[in-house]
């Protein structure tokens, strides 16, 4: 069995719904200091590793954000943030991207896996390696409108994790059939605004500007976005998401200011995520989605949510 | 193979001692909002989970109770008795079981094992315990925790909730396993759960819990005052200070009291995130205790 073989199978004996690999050249266009070779000297290929998010956690995140009015169900889209964000991101992806790199050290190799939900350094909320970027190089998917991977089966649904390692392993080709997020058509599902923009709690979508994107033979654009907008809603510091009702998000947004909100917190939200550490407290972009939305889940919230898709 | 069987399979197969099924109309009566169909419209049945404690972290809680000096072995049953086998065995298997009943066409939601959920109105709001006790794997104790046959209370529960018809497990049947009056006589008046609490949580007060066709009479248990022990801020509770404790517990007085922690302690939670510093009413327990813990503690 080939190393590449070897790798696939182990990632599927750990429950991981989609192996990809990317030659590092697929990089050539990434941010300095943000390309694998950088990160590696000598690095050959990127192995991309993905695990779908199941429907019960997603819907719980819906029903908990469909009635903010007496946010009584606000207690069950804790299964979306434990069991849709940190116990896939870290007992699967980042478990089994450890059992990968060790069985590529094993064959002599260097592999320096990356965290799955990990932004290394929080003043430029950007992580070492983009494993949104990782996974459309390893053929996994394409850019979406919102900047996510979507996978022709779940859309956005699903979260990424990676490898780099010296190995020349054998790559994946890129994604090439249908396209699967068409902005116009979309439109009409989120009264005239593509689906994703219209459910931002805070509208956090350009919809002039977009981001360029060059990975191996393929050129991509998807809307830019602020970050640390992004991340207050995500950390749960809006109402909009079930966080302390008497918070005003700044139109903009910084580190300092995120300390900020988060320091002054009421202590209910400060100490809620003490056992699992970080979970998302938000996701409505990708669970909201048209791209692969799971039909049991969508039927159950017919007539429930405020922008009907 | 039967879904129900496969369920039980990946339990098995994943290191989980206790695998049950309860219908979800079993959990009906519990309080509005924690009922599993407020969780999943349309759920069917709830699948149970449990781990057993180890002995030596059962043991190591016991030492680092009893000896000052011995403090420091509380860290293997803050992580192997607390967040390993809740986070990484219940809950991973939970998810594991989840993806297989979504593969067969269900929906399912997992409940999180060691959860705060959301921790304005207590530390649970779905209650492992009751779907334990409905999915036939135990009896329920008067501290409101799970007793089974072979472990007493010293096991950890998480739950799935599902669309699927699975084969209901049968109530448990078997011989009381607490019997509170009894209990008394060892706790010098009280059972020896409320009676070994350092924060006091448990009782006197009693509610009714109904389970099935089971009308069942339980302590009432005060989650703020359980979470002030559970988090040690007591030293009784395994901590390293004295915070003077409020008559009223509420998460602001208990955030407040974890700013007053001893440094050390505020630091010694950064890898593995929150253990349990407490579990008395769980150690200290009668029912399916091992003898051989107390004697090597006399040692």
């Amino acid at each position: 069995m080939s190393l590449s073989e070897k790798v696939r199978e182990l990632a599927r004996n750990n429950s991981i719904d989609y192996v990809g690999i990317a030659p590092v050249d697929r990089f050539k266009h990434a941010p300095p200091g943000h390309r694998p070779d950088e990160l590696l000297p000598g690095a050959e290929s990127v192995v991309s590793l993905g695990v779908r998010i199941s429907q019960g956690p997603q819907l719980t995140q819906r029903l908990a954000l469909a009635d903010l009015s007496d946010r009584r169900l606000r207690h069950i889209s804790f299964s979306y943030r434990w069991f849709g964000y940190g116990m896939i991101n870290q007992y699967f992806l980042d478990r089994t991207a450890f059992l990968v790199a060790r069985l590529l050290e094993k064959e002599g190799e260097v592999a320096l896996p990356i965290v799955t939900s990990g932004v290394e350094d929080a003043k430029v909320l950007m992580s070492a390696l983009s494993n949104r970027h990782a996974a459309v190089a390893a053929g996994l998917g394409e850019f979406g409108w919102n900047g996510l991977c979507l996978t022709p089966d779940v859309g956005p649904r699903a979260r990424f994790s990676s490898i780099i390692t010296t190995a020349r392993l054998d790559p994946t080709p890129m994604y090439h059939g249908p396209k699967l997020c068409d902005v116009e058509k979309c439109r009409e599902l989120g009264n005239g605004l593509p689906v994703c923009f219209e459910v931002c709690p805070i509208r956090n979508f350009s919809l002039e500007r977009n981001v360029e994107v060059v990975i191996g033979d393929r050129k991509f654009e998807y809307a830019l976005m602020d970050h640390d907008r992004c991340a207050i809603v995500g950390m749960g510091l809006h109402p909009s998401v079930l966080g302390p009702e008497e918070n005003v998000i700044p139109k903009k947004v910084d580190f300092d200011a995120t300390v900020e909100l988060a320091a002054k917190r009421p202590p209910v939200y400060a100490l809620e995520g003490m056992v699992f550490g970080r979970g998302h407290f938000c996701g409505l972009c990708l669970l909201r989605c048209p791209v692969g939305s799971p039909k049991l889940v969508d039927d159950i919230m017919k007539g429930k949510e405020k922008v009907q898709s | 193979m039967k879904l129900t069987q496969k369920v039980k399979e990946v339990a098995l197969a994943n290191n989980l001692d206790y695998i049950g099924i309860a219908l979800a109309e079993s959990l009906q009566n519990e309080p509005e909002g924690e009922k599993p169909t407020d969780f999943l419209p349309g759920a069917k049945t709830v699948v149970s989970l449990g781990v057993k404690l180890g002995s030596g972290v059962q043991f190591a809680n016991k030492l680092a109770h009893s000896d000052p000096d011995r403090r420091h072995v509380i860290y293997s049953y803050l992580w192997h008795g607390f967040g390993l086998p809740s986070l990484h065995y219940v809950d991973r298997t939970a998810l594991l079981i989840t993806r297989l009943l979504e593969k067969e066409g269900y929906l399912a939601v997992p409940t999180m094992s060691a959860s705060t959920f959301d921790i304005r109105s207590s530390l649970m709001r779905f209650s492992n315990i009751h779907a334990a006790v409905a999915a036939g794997l135990g009896e329920l104790g008067w501290g409101d925790l799970v007793m089974t046959p072979d472990a007493g209370p010293r096991a950890r529960f998480g739950s799935i909730i599902t669309t699927a018809e699975l084969e209901p497990s049968p109530l448990y049947q078997g011989p009381r396993l607490c019997d509170p009056d009894k209990c008394k006589e060892l706790g010098h008046g009280m059972p020896v759960c409320a009676a070994v609490c350092p924060t006091k949580a448990i009782g006197p007060d009693e509610k009714k819990v109904i389970i099935g066709d089971r009308d069942l009479k339980v302590a009432k248990v005060d989650p703020w005052r359980c979470v002030w022990g559970s988090m040690g801020l007591s030293k009784e509770a395994g901590g390293l200070k004295d915070i003077p404790m409020p008559r009223e517990v509420d998460p602001a007085n208990l955030f407040s009291a974890l700013t007053q922690r001893d440094p050390t302690q505020s630091m010694e939670l950064m890898v593995i995130g929150r253990g349990d510093y407490c579990g008395k009413c769980v150690m200290e327990c009668p029912v399916a205790s091992q003898q051989k813990l107390n004697e090597l503690l006399s040692r």
